[in-house]
């Protein structure tokens, strides 16, 4: 208490450059906000370029953070490989560093969830600009509501406090509400704004009951002494319900079956690129608290483990979520509603990556943090096709509208049907090696349960299951895109930058498809400090 | 009616005059170290409500009349406005009711040293929440003679009221009166120098400023995001430019806001 003094003095300046991505993202949209004030014009396309420099530079700070961090095994490259290849990566050597009181940590979990943010801003801001301007809800907010809404995914990603998780988790939450409803002409925009608020409020209450609880039970906020302390009290009730409530606000955050009725109307109703956003942005931002509230901090075997843990309740809900999202994605028309099924089952394919984590897999992890990076790019690629197709007052979501569109715009076309091929987890696209690593690591899972129980071979079985019932939905649409006569004209976008960030990301996901290995090394020299 | 509000002000007015006065002889207690504050709690205690506090003095002194006056007028004013708040049929005087009890609150963290929370008591609860309060019974705008019409109110409900009230209260007082017995704080109770470390301002201020500085900062900027999305989602729509948009909606002679505003 008598310490304003000693803490100024252990502060290091030199911390800040840990910070460097989230500094440069707030300061880029301060500046976005500035600049938008003081412009004269009306349309306000240009920020978009603000926005894009700012995040270039958020590229650039991960990368010194990332080199700042140091190397695991310096200059080891066989290590590397040995944990490519299933091997437990030495435990000891993992840099972190604990920042203010132990608000924060910084670790390369947390700068490789910073890129993964920063990926799905730049696609975002690319597309939402012009697509923005042809449906005629142009406003320059956008892009600083974009880059603070990353910020606060960047601070739930280095969130070593329960205090901090809830902070980014709000930050995040807050912009994108507003976002969804920024379509203000759309009752569809108003309508999924409110729904995505009240679910989102009511989490939020869920989630800071459930820390309110874990801290009485614990006495810390801290997810370090969190993980100390639970071991000892991993039974006790209070504990439990705590725990549980945690889950399930996490649940709302990454629409897991059954907290997920918001997200299909949700994601119709928003303007198309912020679907992607939610879709993408806020469901890695979830999972990295997942992960490190979850995956790491209560990852002891005590607290996964037997039918009051946590592990066999991801481990149902990850079988509910898989099953019943792509069951209903099975009868959607509007492809706006089938990507937000789809993106539900996909929750459900990743909580298998945190159950794995907690039952002790080492390579659970980078495999999450891969399936994230490759969804990224897949789901806003996605997105960003449907945005890019429709025009003012004609949005062609239907299934219908996309027949023929292989003979009249090829390239869109080609880019789609690889989208639905990695979503699908067909081989040579980044979606199958994002599946291929989780299924790993839930396999690694089971031999470190030492064949107790089949739980996780079963979780496996009923994802693979799960992923051949997706390829109906996904392929429908590659289907009417190339077997079927054109319907009616279309007149898509005519956007550099949406033309930009489709060809990137479909770039992307091939090349992580083909040469995986480079974006695993990174992913598997990821791990949470600590 | 009119008779009610009539005492209404007046309570309001004496809480108004209670919570001007206090912090006045806070700050004398701050000056001559008297333990003046401190042992205000005393009589409390012998109640098993509040734990009592020593002066840093090691025979602590006898709380001052002075204090007792005090103590016991926003006591009373609080549990009185409180009463009123669940018997007055009149919404607005029951909201009006609950603002005197939270000024009396207000003096009581006063006089515990705890000032923040006491000017956060006043600007949060005592201005913008029952602002809110008032402005939305206003809104709903019922006859003022009128009751609410409530459905419990049968003996079924009441009786189930008020046994869960007396239940809640026994056990109020009871584990109260165990920790306290437990902790042993009606008789040693924190020393000036900790009751000066947990609740001022200096207090709040230098963890707001150290160890919870991130989360600090992170508030505003979350804030910032509330201003930005409450002026984007209200502001008044655009004009929307181009002939294109005639097709698009009927939105398209709304007035344009580019003034600047924000």
């Amino acid at each position: 208490m008598n310490g304003w003094k000693d803490s100024l003095g252990n502060f290091d300046p030199n911390a800040l450059m840990y910070q460097l991505p989230f500094l440069l993202i707030v300061g880029f949209g301060l500046l976005v906000l500035v600049l938008e004030a003081f412009s004269k014009g009306s349309s306000k396309r240009w920020l978009m370029w603000v926005a894009v420099v700012g995040i270039a530079a958020g590229f650039i700070g991960a990368y010194l953070a990332w080199k700042k961090l140091g190397v695991m095994v310096p200059g080891d490259a066989q290590v590397v490989l040995d944990i490519a290849r299933g091997a437990a990566p030495p435990s000891t050597d993992i840099p972190y560093r604990e920042l203010f009181d132990g608000m924060l940590i910084f670790d390369r979990f947390g700068v490789f969830m910073n890129i993964v943010f920063l990926v799905g801003a730049l696609l975002t801001v690319l597309l939402v600009a012009d697509y923005m301007k042809e449906h005629g809800f142009e406003f320059g907010e956008v892009f600083a509501l974009i880059l603070f809404a990353t910020a606060g995914m960047m601070l739930l990603a280095a969130a070593n406090d329960l205090i901090t998780v809830f902070l980014g988790l709000e930050t995040m939450s807050l912009a994108v509400y507003v976002l969804t409803g920024s379509w203000r002409r759309s009752p569809k925009s108003a309508e999924a704004a409110m729904k995505y608020f009240l679910m989102g409020a009511f989490a939020t209450g869920l989630l800071l009951y459930g820390i309110a609880l874990i801290y009485g039970v614990t006495g810390a906020t801290n997810l370090h002494t969190i993980a100390t302390e639970a071991p000892k009290v991993g039974s006790n009730p209070l504990f439990l319900i705590g725990v549980f409530l945690v889950i399930v606000a996490f649940g709302f955050k990454i629409a897991a079956v059954p907290f997920h009725m918001w997200a299909p109307d949700a994601y119709e109703g928003a303007p198309t690129p912020v679907t992607a956003f939610m879709a993408a942005g806020v469901k890695a931002a979830a999972f990295a608290g997942l992960l490190r509230f979850f995956g790491h901090a209560l990852g002891n075997e005590r607290l996964v483990w037997g039918p009051a843990g946590w592990g066999s309740l991801m481990w149902l809900l990850a079988i509910v979520t898989m099953t019943l999202g792509n069951l209903s994605a099975l009868r959607q028309d509007n492809i706006k509603r089938m990507l937000a099924y789809s993106s539900i089952a996909h929750a459900g394919y990743l909580l298998i990556g945190v159950v794995a984590a907690g039952f002790g897999a080492k390579t659970a992890q980078p495999a999450v943090l891969f399936y994230l990076l490759a969804y990224t790019f897949t789901t806003i690629g996605a997105f960003g096709v449907v945005a890019w197709l429709g025009n003012r007052g004609d949005e062609r979501l239907l299934v219908d509208d996309w027949a023929g569109l292989g003979s009249r715009h090829p390239a869109a076309a080609m880019a789609m049907t690889i989208f639905m091929l990695s979503l699908a987890g067909m081989p040579p696209t980044a979606g199958f090696f994002g599946k291929f690593y989780i299924f790993r690591a839930a396999m690694e899972a089971h031999q470190q349960l030492a064949g107790q129980t089949g739980m996780m071979m079963a979780l496996v079985v009923i994802a693979v299951v799960n992923s051949l019932i997706s390829v109906y939905y996904y392929l429908r649409i590659v289907m009417a895109m190339y077997f079927r006569e054109p319907a009616r004209e279309t007149s898509p976008l005519r956007s550099p930058a949406v033309a930009l960030a489709l060809i990137g990301s479909a770039l992307f996901v091939l090349q992580m498809g083909l040469l995986p290995s480079r974006y695993l090394d990174m992913a598997t020299q990821s791990l949470i400090g600590r | 009616m009119t008779r009610v509000r009539v005492i209404l002000a007046a309570l309001l007015a004496l809480g108004l005059t209670v919570l001007c006065v206090a912090p006045a002889l806070a700050a004398d207690g701050d000056g001559d170290r008297a333990g003046v504050n401190g042992d205000a709690i005393a009589p409390a205690a012998a109640n098993g409500e509040l734990p009592a506090i020593s002066g840093d003095s090691p025979a602590p002194q006898k709380p001052g009349t002075r204090d007792l006056i005090i103590f016991w007028t926003v006591g009373g004013l609080a549990i009185l406005g409180a009463l009123a708040v669940i018997t007055r049929k009149n919404p607005v005087t029951a909201v009006m009711c609950l603002v005197g009890t939270f000024l009396a609150l207000a003096v009581v963290y006063i006089m515990l040293l705890a000032h923040f929370l006491a000017v956060i008591q006043v600007l949060v609860y005592a201005g913008a929440i029952m602002v809110l309060f008032v402005f939305v019974v206003m809104i709903i705008n019922r006859e003022e003679s009128d009751a609410w019409e409530l459905s419990w109110k049968t003996w079924i409900g009441r009786g189930v009221g008020v046994a869960a009230g007396v239940f809640l209260a026994v056990r109020f007082i009871t584990i109260l009166a165990r920790s306290t017995r437990v902790l042993g704080l009606s008789d040693a109770g924190w020393s000036r120098e900790e009751m000066q470390h947990f609740g001022t301002t200096r207090a709040v201020g230098e963890l707001l400023f150290t160890r919870y500085l991130v989360p600090f900062e992170a508030v505003s900027l979350l804030l910032l995001i509330a201003v930005i999305g409450a002026l984007v989602l209200a502001r008044p729509h655009e004009k929307v430019g181009d002939a294109a948009d005639a097709a698009g909606s009927p939105a398209g002679q709304a007035k344009p806001d580019k003034g600047g505003a924000h």
